[in-house]
C-alpha cells in the first residue's frame, strides 16, 4: 500500500523551531537514505495521523513529496507524546522499489482455540516479527492460526506461513502464542514493614512478587 | 498486598515528581492499558483495589499485568504529636507514578470489557487516567 504525503522543507532547528511548527499543526520530520539528505522537513499533523492509522500501521509505504520531488520512503523512529497522543517527530527512510528492506510486522492471532474453550488462556509471547521483503510487499501482519492449539500447546515462528516474497528473520524456534492454564495468585497480608537491611522471611517472599518487571496473573475463578 | 521483600533504607526522602514518565509508556504485555495522566503516589492498597476491580469484572479468561510496584516507604507522625523529634514511623508503601506511565495491562478480553474493567480500576486511583489499546492510538 502506497500513500502520498506532502512535506515542506523547514528552516531552523532545535526545540524552539520544532515547538513553533507543532503549534502551527505540523510535525517536524527528517528524510534520509540512498543518497538523500538528511533533509529536514515538516508534514501536516492530521495527514500524518491518518497515514499511520491505516491498515498497514506504521509500515506504510509513503510517497513523500518535497518541493516537487518524490521520495519513496518508510516511516522509522516515530516519536509520540504519550499523554496527549500526538506525534512529535518522524524519520522517513528513503527506499528503492527493487531493494529489500527489513521491517517489523505485527502478529495477528486468528481462529478459536479448543484450549481456550477448555478453560485455558492465550499467552502472547511475540507481538512482532522481523521480516525481509521488497518495500511494496510489506504485509499488514502475519497470521498465527490458533485453531488447533490445545491447553499446553504453543505455536512457534516456524509454524507461521509468511506471504509470498516475505522472509522471516526472527529465530524460527521462538514461541509466538501458547495456551496455558490460568494462574490464580493467592495474596497474603504483609504484617509488618521489613527492617532496614533485613533479610526477607520465607513466608513473605512467597506473597510478594519481585520488584523487577510487571506482576502478572490470570483472571479470578 | 504488594511490598518489597527487603529494603536498604527504612525511611527515604519524599522527592519530587516533575516531568513525564521516561519508560513504561507503551502497552508491552497485554492488548489494553491504563495510562496515568497526572503525577501521584499510588499506594499498595490502591493498586490492590484496582487489581481486584479488574479481575472481578473480567471474571475469567483474561490476564492482568501490574506494571508499577510500591517500593517507596512513606512515614507518618502519630496523632497529636508536637513537631520535631525526628522523622515519623514507616506507614506504608507507594509507587511513584508520573504522567504517561502505563500502570495496568489487560489481555484476553474484548475491548468493551477491557474499557469497563479499566474504568472500574480508575475509580480506585487518586489520579486522572486514560484507556489505551496496543494499536498505539489513544481512545
Amino acid at each position: 500500500m502506497e500513500l502520498k504525503l506532502k512535506a515542506e522543507k523547514r528552516e531552523g532547528s532545535g526545540k524552539g523551531a520544532a515547538r513553533k511548527l507543532r503549534a502551527a499543526g505540523r510535525v517536524p520530520a527528517v528524510l534520509y537514505g540512498h543518497g538523500v539528505g538528511p533533509l529536514a522537513v515538516s508534514v501536516d499533523a492530521k495527514d500524518l495521523f491518518h497515514l499511520l492509522h491505516g491498515s498497514a500501521g506504521t509500515n506504510v509505504l509513503v510517497d513523500l513529496q518535497v518541493d516537487g520531488a518524490q521520495h519513496l520512503s518508510l516511516p522509522r523512529e516515530i516519536q509520540r507524546d504519550h499523554v496527549r497522543g500526538r506525534y512529535l517527530h518522524v524519520d522517513f527512510l528513503a527506499v528503492r522499489r527493487d531493494e529489500k528492506v527489513t521491517v517489523s510486522v505485527p502478529v495477528r492471532v486468528v481462529g478459536e482455540s479448543p484450549g481456550v474453550k477448555a478453560g485455558g488462556v492465550i499467552e502472547h509471547h511475540l507481538w512482532e516479527l522481523e521480516v525481509e521483503c521488497l518495500p511494496g510487499d510489506v504485509p499488514d501482519g502475519i497470521q498465527a492460526d490458533i485453531s488447533e492449539l490445545a491447553v499446553g500447546d504453543s505455536l512457534r515462528v516456524a509454524d507461521l506461513v509468511p506471504p509470498q516474497g516475505v522472509t522471516i528473520l526472527t529465530p524460527l524456534e521462538e514461541s509466538v502464542v501458547s495456551v496455558v492454564i490460568p494462574q490464580v495468585r493467592v495474596v497474603e497480608e504483609v504484617e509488618a514493614a521489613p527492617e532496614e537491611g533485613e533479610e526477607a522471611e520465607a513466608e513473605e517472599g512467597e506473597a510478594a512478587p519481585a520488584a523487577e518487571g510487571p506482576t502478572e496473573e490470570g483472571g479470578e475463578g | 498486598m504488594l511490598a518489597p521483600k527487603k529494603v536498604k533504607h527504612r525511611k527515604v526522602h519524599r522527592g519530587r515528581m516533575r516531568g513525564r514518565a521516561k519508560g513504561g509508556t507503551e502497552v508491552h504485555f497485554g492488548d489494553y492499558g491504563l495510562v496515568a495522566l497526572q503525577p501521584a503516589w499510588i499506594t499498595n492498597r490502591q493498586i490492590e483495589a484496582a487489581r481486584v476491580a479488574i479481575t472481578r469484572h473480567i471474571r475469567r479468561g483474561g490476564k492482568v499485568w501490574i506494571n508499577i510496584f510500591p517500593d517507596k516507604p512513606f512515614t507518618k507522625k502519630p496523632a497529636e504529636t508536637r513537631m520535631g523529634s525526628g522523622k515519623g514511623n514507616p506507614e506504608g508503601w507507594v509507587a511513584v507514578v508520573k504522567p504517561g506511565r502505563v500502570m495496568f495491562e489487560l489481555s484476553g478480553v474484548t475491548e468493551q470489557v477491557a474499557k469497563e474493567a479499566m474504568s472500574r480500576a480508575a475509580h480506585k486511583l487518586p489520579i486522572k487516567t486514560k484507556f489505551i489499546s496496543r494499536a498505539g492510538g489513544s481512545e
